[in-house]
């Protein structure tokens, strides 16, 4: 399984997927022109991880803003997250979100809710 | 290219093969909806999602209504207040003319006129009825002569803006 690293950028978060060291980063802003294709990686590479030898994994999550089409890509990220949990693995997900954004918090606790996931949900303080 | 939702269509059009060929399990049912099930949930934080970028979108709408007609309010008062120093600019530009002009006139009445009415007629009030009336007449040119600079300020200020659209135009 191949590492992922891509560059924030206005449009796409930060990615760091290391499927050796178990880890997923997304970081930023997400409103990509074509959201499937963008986050098609990191869904084959969390696909090819519920088999892999693995056996904690841990994603965490800073946005500051995502559209919708990129809402139901986190969704399919979730579902495959839900599948890591069901292989037996543990699995910690971080969920940041800026202060006072509280619009950020409520999502991570819809996709938490509706994928029955555990989510450490952490406040970004302002500088 | 993949559609947003290829999945799920994927699953579709399987599942209705599967009806046509009448060759359906309790499996395939349980499959299916199960499907069904995911993408309710799917729907229902996507709508979430969508509710809460609205609502965002419409409370920045607000702010941007509010900044614009104050931005109108204080334009309004920043063009009486560039009018009422253009007024006074050219105000001061008058009066600085016209007491140079006046005072010319008045030294030129008493070296010039002066002498030739004392040959004349001897009698003083001639020479202060026409200082009185250079006077007037100064006062009254005054407010025409501030007319006239304010109408060539306005038509600087409308000539600088036009060429400043030109130039915006030609870029």
């Amino acid at each position: 399984m191949e590492k992922i690293f891509l560059e924030p950028t206005k449009v796409t978060p930060l990615v760091h997927f290391d499927p050796s060291e178990g880890l997923l980063e997304l970081k930023g802003r997400s409103s990509p022109e074509n959201s499937i294709q963008f986050y098609a990686k990191i869904i084959e590479g969390l696909d090819e991880y519920v088999t892999n030898d693995g056996d904690a994994f841990t994603a965490t999550f800073a946005f500051e803003y995502f559209n919708t089409s990129s809402s139901k890509c986190l969704f399919d990220v979730f579902k495959r997250l839900s599948k890591i949990e069901a292989a037996g693995k543990d699995i910690t997900i971080n969920w940041y979100y800026e202060e006072d954004d509280d619009d950020m918090m409520e999502a991570g606790e819809d996709y938490s809710d509706l994928l029955g996931l555990d989510f450490n949900f952490m406040e970004i303080e302002e500088e | 290219m993949k559609e947003l939702y290829h999945d799920e269509v994927n699953n579709l059009d399987k599942f209705r093969k599967k009806i046509d060929s009448r060759t359906i399990y309790k499996e395939d049912l349980e499959f299916f909806s199960e499907q069904y099930e995911e993408l309710i949930a799917q729907a229902k934080v996507i709508t979430r999602v969508s509710d809460r970028l609205q609502k965002k979108l419409d409370n920045a709408n607000s702010q941007i209504r509010e900044q614009n007609s104050e931005i109108t309010e204080k334009n309004d008062e920043l063009e009486v207040a560039i009018n009422q120093l253009v007024a006074a600019k050219v105000g001061r530009k008058a009066s600085t003319i016209l007491f140079v002009v006046t005072i010319s006139l008045l030294i030129f009445e008493e070296y010039a006129i002066d002498p030739l009415l004392d040959d004349l007629s001897g009698s003083e009030f001639i020479s202060i009825g026409i200082k009185v009336i250079t006077a007037v007449i100064a006062k009254l040119f005054e407010g025409r002569l501030e007319d006239y600079f304010l109408k060539k300020e306005k038509d600087k200020i409308i000539r600088d803006e036009y060429g400043k659209i030109i130039v915006k135009e030609n870029r």
